[in-house]
């Protein structure tokens, strides 16, 4: 176990203008579990593979338990990874792969095997040792690609995206026998997803990747609730955190005639930065569909700020429910998505009243799209 | 309420229709079994007369109308041909072939990895090369081969035959292993460097095993063009280094009748060892074409 730390690791793959990984600076705790999310071609697997030593470092340096690793070999680094595809050995049954890099490293076959046996013990695998690859599930292959990891001991575990082969029910097992496993073993693990419902369930820390910049690193809870810019904070939620560019009159921005005022310190920062507009943020949970007769957009007696909109969409997922509408904004109208009690949910073309609980509303500068106020 | 249906009368047009479509698939399957049986038996009958006429007498092999299915066997064409230089031709043919296995092998496995794994300047120029010159005849090359292997003094020796017979196997051999590692994903071969494997250990301990059935695959072919080839056997070697093919072709003199009987009982010597080396690894060769054609 030990800490990983990136310092202003930088990777160009040749031909490419801009790097796929630029300037990361990163620590990863020693026993962290660290998931690094992105969209596509965000440079989260490439972030992975350097640490690896898959890919080249072309500048900075990368520490693997204070142990500078930059230049050296993947057998050199103590690290176990689990690829996407699992890349099991198709000639070896279960048993050799697991034991694969432990006669690597020479182990004695009766310390070898007992290790083995653990791991499988662990993992649910002992009926299948003797298969081959093939002959397994892909959640067996998962846990075999995992089982290959463990029985390592290694420094840290990097993982590459392990779930996404998998179904969606299995994939919200594994995610949970993943957690489960980092916790009870404490091993450094560094976790690549592009899915943030898993980095947020997962991760101790996340940390969001775009165009090879590393966007903000927090805990899932600080990435919500207080996202450093616009690409973050609509990357982090599902669904995506409502985002719209709104006139600003130096306490409030408007949405159509109904002022929503600004939480102060971002209304003051905002003002002293001069802008007229802004990019305001409402998670679908801070807007609430309000019981009650419709009224045009109008601020309520106790000062919340209500919309008068048509729902366009209804989603219900069982559990939640999510309702699409517009809202009238100038001769236009603005999409936004707010959560519905799924029991009593509205028809589509319906008007209804959607209150904006304003102290959960987030602040962006539309020119930089950095977060305004705290 | 279910309908009633007369008794042997299929009431249902639905299925009587794919009752119909079965039936005229059946047709045509066995219309094609017929045609495949017909071809099969036009392409057996050579190598059915090549072995009961290697086993006839004399006067059954001369008889009119020709004996398809003869009566009495002898072994005497087999001891005659077998006395008249078999041998040393079988070993020349023997040690061409495998050193023209065993060379191509090499050299085609380290090629192929080069060009399915490595990104490098011309690339794409060097596999378009090796296609173009795979598609120059074989005979075509024979005179400047020929010529360049004078000045260099091998001439009428094995090496000669060797070299020769490499250098036509290499763009097939590099083409179709290079199809078998690319087969083989990458991330198998990095899971084994962050296994604790070099490079090279990597390769013998994962990339081979994985890769071994097409290089059987590819064997068969370097072979069987080193077992066959008669043009360049010809002009390369002497009298003394002469391989199966050239041996056989000396049955036919001008001089005298030709002797039916020892030169069928000469090919089916010739041929014997071809199918023997097939046998052995025809499971692994199915094996490597199948890696090879799907991907997996």
């Amino acid at each position: 176990m030990a800490t990983v730390e990136y310092q202003h690791a930088t990777c160009v793959y040749p031909g490419m203008a801009s790097p796929a990984v630029d300037d990361l600076d990163l620590r990863i705790e020693d026993g962290e579990l660290m998931v690094l999310v992105g969209p596509s071609g965000s440079g989260k697997s490439t972030a992975l593979r350097m640490l690896a030593g898959l890919e080249v470092v072309h500048s900075g340096e990368i520490t693997i338990g204070g142990r500078v690793v930059t230049s050296a070999a993947p057998k050199a680094r103590d690290i176990a990874m689990v690829f996407q595809s699992y890349a099991l050995y198709p000639h070896l049954t279960v048993a050799e792969n697991m034991a694969f890099p432990l006669k690597q490293k020479r182990v004695p076959a009766p310390e070898r095997q007992q290790r083995v046996l653990e791991a499988a013990r662990l993992l649910e695998l002992e009926p299948y040792l003797d298969r081959r690859p093939r002959q397994l599930s892909g959640g067996q292959r998962q846990r075999v690609a995992r089982g290959r990891a463990i029985v390592r001991q290694p420094q840290a575990f990097l993982m590459d995206e392990p779930l996404s082969n998998l179904d969606a029910k299995l994939r919200v097992q594994t995610r949970a026998e993943i957690a489960g496993l980092q916790q009870r073993l404490g091993v450094t693990t560094i976790y690549v997803t592009h899915d943030q419902v898993e980095a947020m369930t997962l991760g101790h820390r996340v940390a969001v990747l775009k165009d090879g910049r590393l966007q903000q690193c927090d805990t899932p809870r600080n990435l919500y609730e207080h996202p450093r810019n616009v690409f973050v904070a609509g990357f982090v939620g599902s669904p995506a955190m409502n985002l719209d560019r709104l006139p600003f009159d130096g306490t409030a921005a408007c949405i159509g005639d109904t002022p929503i005022p600004l939480p102060g310190a971002a209304a003051a920062a905002a003002r002293q930065a001069g802008l007229s507009e802004v990019v305001l943020g409402l998670r679908p949970d801070s807007l609430t569909l309000a019981a009650g007769a419709v009224v045009p957009n109008a601020t309520s007696p106790n000062g919340t700020p209500s919309l008068s909109c048509r729902v366009h969409l209804v989603e219900d997922t069982g559990s939640d429910a999510w309702v699409h509408l517009d809202a009238a904004q100038g001769p236009s109208t603005l999409r936004l998505v707010a959560r519905a009690d799924a029991r009593r949910l509205p028809g589509v073309g319906d008007q209804v009243r959607v209150s904006v609980a304003v102290s959960d509303a987030h602040v962006f500068d539309p020119g930089s799209g950095e977060r305004l106020g705290d | 309420m279910s309908a009633i249906v007369p008794v042997g009368v299929n009431a249902d047009p639905v299925n009587r229709t794919a009752t119909r479509w079965g039936r005229g698939r059946r047709r045509t399957s066995r219309a094609a079994s017929i045609a495949a049986i017909a071809i099969a038996l036009v392409w057996l009958f050579p190598v059915y007369w090549m072995i009961i006429s290697a086993f006839k007498n004399e006067v059954d092999l001369e008889t009119t109308p020709p004996q398809f299915f003869p009566t009495r066997f002898t072994l005497s064409e087999f001891t005659s041909a077998f006395h008249d230089g078999f041998l040393s031709a079988l070993w020349v043919s023997i040690l061409v072939s495998l050193t023209v296995v065993a060379f191509s092998m090499v050299l085609a496995l380290f090629a192929s990895l080069a060009v399915a794994r490595f990104r490098f300047r011309g690339r794409a120029f060097l596999l378009v090369l090796l296609l173009v010159f795979q598609m120059v005849p074989f005979e075509a090359l024979l005179i400047p081969i020929f010529i360049e292997l004078n000045k260099a003094g091998l001439v009428f020796t094995i090496p000669a035959l060797i070299i020769a017979y490499i250098a036509p196997t290499l763009p097939f051999t590099i083409w179709t292993l290079r199809g078998f590692v690319a087969g083989v994903p990458t991330e198998i071969e990095e899971a084994a460097w962050t296994d604790g494997c070099s490079r090279t250990a990597a390769f013998w301990k994962v990339l081979f095993p994985l890769i071994a059935p097409g290089l059987v695959a590819t064997s068969i072919f370097a072979y069987i063009l080193a077992w066959n080839e008669f043009a360049y056997a010809n002009v390369l070697t002497n009298n003394a280094d002469a391989t199966l093919p050239v041996w056989l072709e000396a049955f036919i003199n001008p001089s005298r009748p030709i002797p039916w009987g020892e030169l069928m009982a000469g090919s089916v010597l010739f041929t014997i060892p071809v199918m023997v080396f097939f046998l052995i690894i025809q499971r692994r060769l199915s094996a490597g074409m199948t890696a090879g054609a799907v991907k997996g």
